[in-house]
């Protein structure tokens, strides 16, 4: 009950703050609508895949086999005209060629151990993407057929010669008009952007409430700490899902973004993008003194994110200090892991960001807890 | 009655100041007890580490029999704090602050609104329940930020200097719903610098200075504690700070305070210095506009036992 009324008060103030609910779900739209417009040509032409251009080189560890000759196959079918898939010797020459963007990927064989080690080029993400998909379909494919041939061994004939073709990859990735346009890419970035600019709220509250004497009298309170803390969560992670709410249903709706087929896994990544900013507002609200000084301190913070997380444009081609920074903005990892998961059912970047999001949500609030124990007496009470 | 506040040896540092320098008093049960001190006396340290914002440095408290280190939580059930600054939310109605408020002691449903509409009744702010209170004057703001103490009704009742700043018709309402919360079987402690209010409605008093507790009691028996002097209060049309310190050279002067145009001075009980004053006064064109022969106030007793006046 005390914990639904903290999270209940920092609703019901956050929306009434007019102005500020029509910031941050106007603002966005107003962005998604014009980039996109603006951008369209570009970045369809960007992040279209064209499959005649990849070059991909491949080495065997041990005696050809099964495997390579299945992938070789499987790039029969997959290339077209023009691409390439040549068998190379030296592996650290075959990197360095992918670090120069000179090929596409890398597959390394070992019929030994029977594995198969895929070297991808991050500049070309959306093509990698794809021969990654093929290749764990395929992986997918023999395993399933290895412990077949272990218990019934004649069974294989039947699923070898119905499925010659061998469909490894779903066509969703290979369709054009599932290609990300520009208002599908500023959809999700500005969407990402907006919670970014959400993490505000539990930063300026938390500072106003220490200045106006709200967290002591808080405390004196008969509030225990543990439901202090988690309506607070709750109350954040509340206001800054309704803003991303509405900005995500009005795009879907009024512009057609993609949000995928399966949209709960993109509204699980913005969760938790609202979860990793609620919980490093709540932290800079316990260092910062004045308000002034923190949103000083945050739109720096927010202006360098949104650069290398490509929410104005997207970041192709521009150096190493854009391709390091990249990893190092959460809107990056959200429109990497969202968009790999729409187009090409890639749920890798997916995984990685729930985990460095929960991560750091998880040392985000352990510090603000900390802080707040060695400042409130009442967190021992 | 019994005690519902027991202080021992109370004393809290911060870093190299020490703000409660070995308090000990009890606070009987219904009584409204007030601490007096000027500002930085060690008060608001005090309040604050028996509503549980301060850990104590040594010492023991107890509240409602309860020790305050091992029973915090459960005491603070009892407390209504009305904090020195008004701490309500500026853009939540009247009774959802109360509400809320009253709800961090665990009230919920319809006893919630009944007893908050009952804390706004009190305070006199039934009909602006609905209003925001960034619409509110400083005196409503005051009286809201006594019924977000009070919904919960609790056994005792802190109030850290709930009248600073207002006019003196939200004063008297303050002063006049302390007393009527006291009536209704709360008790409370009330810490001001004002020590008209003191002793308007406090039935016993504490008087506060560098972290020390140095005198308690009823007012009367403060006034015993300076029965040997007498206050002559004069009030001039020119203030008369300048003319101070040779007016301290006459016979059986023992204090002089000025405030603009109005001395206080203390003499002797047995001194007839009276006649000596008023030459003075001739003497150095000090036009005197009234002259009376004061009651021992409590500001008298504060200058007596510390030397210095409450508002220094």
């Amino acid at each position: 009950m005390k914990t639904l009324s903290i999270a209940k008060k920092i609703i019901f103030r956050s929306l009434r703050d007019v102005n500020t609910m029509l910031i941050m779900c106007a603002m966005p739209l107003v962005l998604i609508f014009v980039l996109g417009l603006a951008f369209d040509t570009q970045i369809g032409t960007d992040t279209r895949i064209d499959l005649d251009e990849m070059h991909i080189t491949y080495s065997v560890v041990g005696e050809p086999g099964q495997i390579s000759e299945g992938i070789e196959g499987m790039m029969d079918e997959l290339l077209t005209e023009g691409s390439t898939y040549v068998e190379a010797e030296d592996k650290e020459e075959q990197i360095e060629k992918l670090r120069t963007t000179e090929i596409t990927a890398y597959v390394e064989i070992d019929e030994n151990t029977s594995t198969i080690v895929y070297y991808k080029n991050n500049k070309v993400n959306t093509s990698s993407s794809i021969l990654e998909t093929a290749l764990r379909s395929f992986a997918a494919r023999y395993n399933t057929i290895y412990e077949i041939a272990k218990v019934n061994p004649m069974a294989l004939q039947g699923i070898v010669s119905d499925d010659v073709s061998g469909n490894y990859i779903e066509e969703i990735g290979l369709d054009e008009k599932y290609q990300p346009s520009a208002m599908d890419y500023y959809g999700v970035v500005m969407a990402a952007l907006f919670v970014l600019y959400g993490f505000m709220t539990p930063l300026d509250e938390e500072i106003t409430d220490k200045s106006a004497g709200m967290t002591a009298r808080i405390a004196t309170t008969a509030i225990k700490p543990t439901e202090l803390f988690t309506g607070k969560v709750l109350g954040y992670v509340t206001v800054s899902s309704i803003r991303t709410g509405i900005v995500i249903l009005i795009s879907r709706i009024a512009y057609g973004v993609n949000w995928g087929d399966k949209p709960i896994y993109p509204l699980l990544v913005i969760l938790a993008l609202i979860v990793i900013m609620t919980s490093l507002g709540m932290l800079l609200g316990e260092f910062f003194k004045s308000v002034g000084a923190a949103a000083a301190a945050s739109h720096m913070f927010i202006a360098v994110t949104a650069f290398f997380g490509g929410a104005y444009m997207a970041l192709e081609d521009l150096g190493p200090i854009a391709e390091v920074g990249k990893y190092f903005s959460v809107i990056w990892w959200v429109n990497s892991s969202i968009t790999a998961q729409i187009y090409s059912n890639d749920y890798s970047n997916m995984i990685k960001t729930f985990i460095i999001f929960g991560s750091l949500s998880i040392l985000f609030f352990g510090i603000s807890v900390l802080i707040m124990r060695r400042r409130r007496v009442n967190i021992y009470g | 009655m019994s005690n519902i506040v027991e202080i021992k040896n109370l004393e809290k540092s911060f870093k190299n100041v020490t703000a409660v320098d070995g308090i000990s008093l009890n606070i009987k049960e219904k009584e409204i007890f007030g601490l007096l001190g000027p500002n930085g006396a060690g008060k608001s340290t005090t309040i604050n580490i028996l509503c549980g914002l301060l850990r104590m440095d040594k010492g023991d408290v107890k509240c409602f029999g309860k020790e305050l280190n091992k029973k915090l939580r459960e005491i603070k059930k009892d407390i209504g704090v009305v904090p020195q600054n008004i701490a309500v939310y500026e853009d939540l109605k009247a009774r959802e602050n109360v509400e809320f408020f009253a709800s961090l002691y665990g009230l919920k449903g319809k006893e919630l609104k009944e007893k908050s509409m009952e804390a706004l009744e009190f305070v006199g702010l039934t009909e602006k329940s609905e209003e925001m209170p960034k619409n509110f004057s400083g005196g409503m703001k005051r009286r809201l930020n006594i019924a977000c103490a009070i919904a919960h009704k609790p056994k005792l009742i802190i109030m850290d200097e709930p009248t600073v700043g207002i006019d003196p018709q939200s004063r008297n309402h303050i002063l006049e719903s302390v007393k009527k919360l006291n009536s209704m079987g709360s008790t409370i402690i009330y810490t001001t610098h004002y020590m008209e209010e003191v002793e308007a409605i406090c039935t016993r008093i504490g008087i506060i200075d560098h972290g020390k507790l140095i005198a308690s009691g009823t007012y009367e028996e403060l006034q015993n504690l300076v029965s040997d002097r007498k206050t002559i209060v004069i009030e001039s049309d020119i203030g008369i700070d300048a003319n101070e310190a040779e007016m301290k050279k006459i016979k059986g002067i023992t204090k002089i305070f000025s405030d603009e145009n109005v001395i206080s001075i203390e003499t002797n009980k047995e001194s007839d210095c009276i006649g000596d004053i008023t030459a003075f006064c001739r003497e150095n064109d000090i036009p005197i506009r009234s002259i009376n022969m004061g009651n021992i106030s409590l500001e008298t007793v504060f200058l007596s036992l510390t030397g210095r006046s409450l508002r220094d």
